[in-house]
């Protein structure tokens, strides 16, 4: 059934699902759920990949995607007000003809919502240089599980009092449901060029990816394919990748003409310098829009070479690309799992690809064991275990890898104020530590002896 | 209303003797204060500039962490040794990082780089019942967890106090240029505003000030100045140059540049003004250019005289009222901005916290279970009135 998956590994069945059209059907469902105790799990489209749109503990599945209207779109101040279920690239397809549109544009934006981006505090290939979603939005109205609604900012930059805007955007449905985000919307650049770097190796892809940074260069987007997977998109969409290369970066500069060119030309010395065979640039929109359509339609053609994908998340510090990937061969290898790389380069937001056949014993095992292993890497390189994906009912178990146990504590207490019986969103972001076998995640199910050590990394000390 | 200079009752050096305070401050029921004059002079006050450890620094990743005694200076200038900075660019040069984390202060480069909240990767607190908590990391991109950069930053101490931060650190800007703009009234302010806007010119500041800066003060017969600055090599410069001029001439005025050497200067006098700002209000850009005169006549209206300065771009602005008005002007004032819109004025030097913030964008009540829940033993600073007696 549909609404037992989201994009990710796990499943749950909910015990009903419903579809407000209002504001006012919502807080129906809400004040419902809430007399007769049951769990409410907001949903968008059902994108994620952390498993945080799953009735882990079944109830009501509350699927926001009917509240979709834009409700304003106020050039002069730069802002639109919009439902949640207003699909990402909607948003920009609207505001397109007086030049504007809304930054964050995860991979999945012709289908996942904004309340889902708001919820996970989505990144996109051009977040790197203006920011994910919490850097695009300013104010939000949300119902609690109680039936009660709060405010939080507004159109101004600055309102009176603590930034609970901020706090809710990545809080996964775990806080409250939000119905309606006011954004930024953001002038089109003047110019855009977009770069195809080409490696024989990619060790050299990791370090261009590197000495960019290190050079003080914040090109729009920064993306890496490996070989392996670029070959994938090259069967599937044909982007104009070269398929006998070991590793391409995709990197586009935006700004005003006066501000492009030279920064083309520094970008595309530094990937010569770091080993780079050749670094092409798109000739015309055309050339540009496949090279962008093979990024964005990446896991799609991933998901065409093996029965079964699973879509990693970790980041690491841009200094370590290399080592990382290394590493992540290293291990690939070991489980003897098939593994392929495309990823937010400029950000160091890995997404290792995990290819297996679920269907024959002991596989899904060996990618579930692999791929802690790899984020567990994450970690010990200074990173962390969720760029842009999450932690919905995936990696819960794994945030004492990186959280205290003062710290965790710390955020359950804020949980309790807006979700007191917890039966908002259940089993999603902090570790509950008592699943029993029914709402295990495939971590859990799979590799119980894999389960995380306490902290042993404290990133921030 | 009369602030007194709390004495300091402690200065740790380490976030562990923050808790081992914050614990005894528990203990004997004894709230705490950080700011230096306390409108709560019975509170004891914890100095925390001798937090002064940098944490770690990745130039190559640009990211860093500090604790939160330094100065934004310091922690500059070690930045600049690898031609990096934070755009940090405070009206309080002197204040302290972990003073400007919890006031959310920025300058006129918020412009073009946002604020802490936009570039804190990391933050270390210690909480209302003496644990220290850790949120973030040193990564640039990040969402395993709340986001308690977000909940801390610009919330005065109301839910912990911050020990130490990590950013993401932005390469220095290319060569920087500036132009000063006299303008005749709101309404050429607005279309300049609305021109800028409308183009693919990105300035790193745009600002609106209600006086001129000394430089100009002789010549200054114009009710309004906005400043502008880019940052690039020469061609960038010179297409800001030649766009607005004619959209200086759009509005009858005229661009007048700011000599190179004189740039940086320049900058530090237009955000050292005025030596302390009584006011700050934020609104969408465009109500506030309407909100704005009507505070303005408000204010002569009662005898008060008001000067301002701030972010044309982005509505935020501070205010200088002289002599300060009364709680009820303020409400008053508030009552006829509402008609506006969504706007606020706040008055952090106003009588009571009610007054000063008037009504929170939240509603009070959900705060305080906030608050109630992060600090309940009622120790840490209460800014915005959230405890019971000021409800
Ligand atoms: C092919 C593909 C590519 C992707 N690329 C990217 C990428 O580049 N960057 C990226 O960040 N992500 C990416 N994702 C992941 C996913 O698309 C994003 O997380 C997206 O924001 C989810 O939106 P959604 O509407 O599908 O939300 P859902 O999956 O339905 O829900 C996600 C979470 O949001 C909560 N939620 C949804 N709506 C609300 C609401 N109104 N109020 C409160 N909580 C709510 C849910 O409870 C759940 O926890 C990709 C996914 C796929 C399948």
């Amino acid at each position: 059934m549909l609404y037992e998956y989201d994009g990710g590994v796990d499943a749950a069945l909910p015990d009903l699902v419903v579809f407000p059209n209002s504001r006012a059907e919502l807080q129906f469902v809400v004040e419902t759920a809430f007399r007769h105790g049951l769990p409410l799990v907001p949903r968008g489209a059902g994108t994620g990949l952390s498993g945080g749109a799953i009735a882990r503990h079944g109830g009501i599945l509350v699927t926001l995607n009917r509240m979709r209207s834009i409700l304003e779109l106020d050039y002069a101040n730069q802002r639109a007000r919009i439902e949640p279920g207003v699909v990402n690239l909607e948003l920009s397809n609207a505001a397109a003809p007086a030049g504007y549109y809304f930054v964050p544009d995860p991979s999945s934006q012709q289908a996942c919502t904004i309340g889902g981006n708001v919820a996970e505090n989505s990144g996109g290939p051009h977040t790197l240089a203006y920011g994910v979603t919490v850097n695009h939005v300013t104010g939000l109205e949300a119902i609690l599980p109680d039936g009660r609604w709060i405010t939080a900012g507004g159109a101004a930059l600055d309102t009176a009092g603590p930034d609970i805007t901020g706090l809710l955007t990545g809080s996964e449905g775990t806080l409250a449901i939000v119905a309606s985000i006011t954004v930024k919307l953001t002038r089109r650049p003047e110019a855009a060029r977009t770069l195809l770097a080409i490696y024989d190796s990619i060790e050299a892809a990791a370090v261009s990816v590197s000495a960019v940074t290190a050079a003080g260069m914040v090109p729009a987007a920064l993306e890496m394919l490996d070989g392996f997977t670029l070959r994938a998109v090259e069967d599937y969409i044909h982007a104009g990748y070269p398929r006998d290369s070991a590793a391409v970066l995709l990197i586009e500069l935006e700004g005003m003409e006066e501000e492009v060119e030279p920064g083309m030309h520094a970008v595309r010395r530094l990937c010569l310098g770091a080993g780079a065979r050749e670094v092409q640039l798109a000739r015309d929109a055309e050339q540009r829009q496949r090279l962008w359509k093979g990024r964005k339609h990446a896991f799609g053609a991933a998901g065409r070479i093996a029965p079964s994908l699973y879509v990693m998340d970790g980041v690491i510090p841009r200094t370590r690309i290399a080592e990382l990937l290394r590493a992540a061969d290293e291990i690939a290898r070991r489980y003897e799992i098939k593994l392929g790389n495309i990823f937010h380069a400029g950000d160091g937001n890995l997404h290792p690809l995990v290819f297996f056949d679920q269907r024959q014993p002991g596989e899904l095992e060996r990618a579930v064991a692999a791929s802690r292993e790899i984020i567990a890497a994450c970690v010990a390189a200074g990173g962390s275990i969720s760029g842009e994906h999450g932690i919905g009912m995936e990696k819960d178990l794994l945030m004492p890898l990186i959280f205290s146990e003062d710290d965790l504590d710390f955020m359950r207490r804020i949980r309790t104020v807006f979700n007191p019986q917890g039966r908002l969103n259940p089993g999603k972001l902090l570790p509950e530590f008592r699943a029993c076998r029914e709402t295990m995640n495939s971590w859990q199910r799979s590799a119980p002896a894999a389960m995380p050590e306490p902290l042993s990394v404290a990133p921030i000390a | 209303m009369t602030t007194i200079a709390a004495i300091p009752s402690a200065s740790p050096a380490t976030p562990a003797e923050v808790q081992a305070w914050v614990r005894e401050a528990i203990a004997s029921r004894s709230p705490i204060a950080l700011d230096a004059a306390s409108q709560f002079p019975d509170r004891k006050r914890m100095d925390l500039s001798r937090l002064g450890v940098w944490r770690f620094w990745e130039p190559d990743d640009l990211t860093c962490g500090a604790e939160a005694g330094l100065t934004p200076q310091a922690v500059q200038l070690r930045l600049s040794e690898r031609h990096l900075f934070l755009p940090f660019d405070l009206p309080n040069p002197g204040i302290r990082l972990g003073a400007a984390l919890a006031g959310h202060h920025s300058g006129p480069l918020r412009q073009g780089y946002g604020t802490l909240r936009d570039f804190v990767i990391g933050i270390e607190f210690i909480t209302g019942t003496g644990e220290l908590v850790k949120a973030g990391g040193r990564v640039v991109k990040n969402v395993a967890g709340y986001d308690l950069m977000k909940l801390m930053i610009g919330s005065r101490g109301s839910f912990g106090i911050i020990t130490a931060a990590n950013f993401r650190l932005f390469p220095a800007p290319a060569p920087a240029a500036t132009w000063l703009i006299p303008c005749s009234g709101w309404e050429a302010a607005a279309r300049f505003r609305a021109a800028l806007m409308a183009s693919f010119l990105k300035p790193i500041a745009l600002e609106l000030a209600s006086f001129a800066p000394p430089q100009f003060a002789a010549a200054a017969d114009e009710s309004l100045w906005l400043a502008v600055r880019c940052a690039g090599d020469e061609p960038v410069h010179q297409r800001y140059e030649r766009e607005l001029s004619a959209m200086a001439r759009e509005i009858h005025s005229e661009l007048l540049a700011i000599p190179a050497e004189g740039e940086s200067g320049f900058w530090e006098e237009w955000n050292a003004w005025p030596a302390s700002a009584q006011a700050r209000f934020s609104a969408p850009p465009e109500p506030a250019l309407r909100a704005l005169p009507r505070i303005a006549d408000h204010a002569r209206k009662a005898g008060l005289a008001v000067d301002f300065q701030g972010r044309l771009g982005l509505g935020a602005y501070r205010l200088r009222f002289r002599p300060l008005p009364s709680p009820e002007w303020l409400a008053s004032m508030r009552g006829q901005l509402a008609t506006l819109g969504e706007n606020w004025l706040t008055l952090p030097s106003a009588a009571s916290p009610l007054a000063a913030w008037g009504q929170l964008a939240t509603s009070r009540e959900f705060l305080r279970e906030l608050k109630q829940q992060l600090d309940p033993h009622g120790i840490l600073p209460d800014p915005f009135g959230l405890t019971a007696g000021n409800m």
